[in-house]
């Protein structure tokens, strides 16, 4: 019996459709609770999809035979938003100097702040480093999955943390701002949250997300020019 | 059709290896290919109901379903963040917040500056997360050029 189980959980067919499932369902109880930002689809399926796995004692590896398949999907999806810029061209090529100023001083100070929290926690000169190396690698998370199904690194671990964060909290924190500018909630979004901000964005509004996409890459450009012109200034 | 569309994004998704590994730019392969992508759109300008625009859709669509995985591979493992569960907090918790109101505050100073010098535009305003707001629709692609 044990054995028949194992068989059937360890099957791609389980992970395919425990994904699907699961998200069909989180986004219909998002839409009718009024989009509300805990009941952010990815956060909520990614925690039902554990508690399934603890319940029934799946292991990872065993999800991920059908969950690889899902990641996988990311890499093109991630290149199809080219399209959604496009489709916005004539708003962002009006927004030249707004997205190239927020992206230069948002990745730069992402950087700056991973560096000196490090520091001011007691944590090493190295580790400090480390975790300003991380906001540099945090806009280059969807790059990640492609390695899906291996056991991801703490840092990798770190930005799909930070990501989900952005997807839960960035559209009420920039609420609360009292940023309405569709640019700039996309940019903001983009810059901080990445891959998985920028796919929330995409459901909110489809300017939000060319701006989030946009602020996503030109982040990754930026933070592998500003990151060894920090390190010169600090150490 | 569907599937020429995803051909074409296929397609430089793997121009986008190809120059990762060519050139070893640090950019992971989806970035350059979503770059190259681009460049192609705006040379060749399709339609709003181009192949490649519908393709895009079908991945776009949904597209936070893809990092579900991943994220469960992140609490799968959360047993080595119980050496320091408030630092590793501070650290993602802060450089996010920072990035995300000086990134927002940035854009929305430059914005402002444009205004005031007359070179800008009325902002793209809506009031996100609310349930009653019709979802506007995307701003349509410029006028393809006769071929």
């Amino acid at each position: 019996m044990t054995g028949d189980w194992q068989t059937l959980t360890s099957h791609p067919t389980f992970g395919v459709v425990l994904t699907l499932g699961v998200f069909v369902v989180a986004e219909k109880l998002w839409r009718a609770s009024g989009r509300h930002a805990l009941l952010t689809p990815v956060f909520t399926t990614i925690t039902v999809i554990i508690g399934v796995l603890l319940l029934l004692d799946v292991p990872y590896e065993d999800y991920m035979a059908g969950g690889g398949y899902v990641a996988f999907l990311l890499a093109p999806a991630t290149v199809a938003l080219a399209v959604t810029i496009y489709r916005n061209l004539p708003l962002v090529m009006q927004a030249r100097a707004p997205i190239v100023i927020s992206v230069l001083t948002g990745a730069g100070a992402g950087i700056a702040a991973g560096f000196l929290t490090t520091r001011l926690l007691g944590g090493s000169e190295e580790l400090a480093v480390a975790m300003a190396a991380k906001s540099v690698t945090t806009p280059v998370a969807m790059a990640l999955t492609e390695q899906a199904g291996g056991l991801p690194e703490l840092a990798a671990a770190f930005t799909i943390v930070t990501g989900v964060l952005g997807a839960v909290a960035a559209p009420t924190a920039l609420h609360l701002m009292g940023v309405r500018d569709r640019r700039i909630r996309g940019l903001a979004m983009g810059i901080s949250s990445h891959g998985i901000g920028t796919a929330q964005a995409l459901q909110i509004d489809e300017t939000e997300g060319a701006f989030s996409a946009l602020g996503m890459a030109l982040s990754t450009v930026a933070a592998s020019i500003i990151m060894p012109l920090f390190l010169r200034f600090v150490l | 059709m569907v599937l020429t569309g995803l051909l074409i994004i296929g397609a430089c998704l793997f121009a986008g290896h190809l120059l990762a590994t060519l050139t070893g730019i640090p950019a992971p392969a989806p970035v350059l290919g979503m770059a190259l992508l681009l460049i192609v759109l705006l040379i060749w300008r399709p339609r709003p109901n181009a192949s490649v625009m519908r393709g895009a859709d079908v991945l776009l669509a949904k597209m936070a379903i893809f990092f579900v995985p991943a994220g469960v591979g992140v609490i799968a493992y959360s047993g080595e963040l119980n050496g320091a569960p408030l630092a590793v907090l501070a650290g993602i918790l802060l450089p996010w917040l920072v990035a995300l109101v000086v990134g927002a505050g940035t854009a929305a100073g430059t914005f402002w500056l444009l205004r005031r010098t007359g070179r800008g535009t009325a902002p793209t305003s809506a009031v996100a997360g609310d349930p009653s707001e019709e979802r506007t629709g995307p701003v349509r692609p410029p006028e393809p050029v006769a071929r």
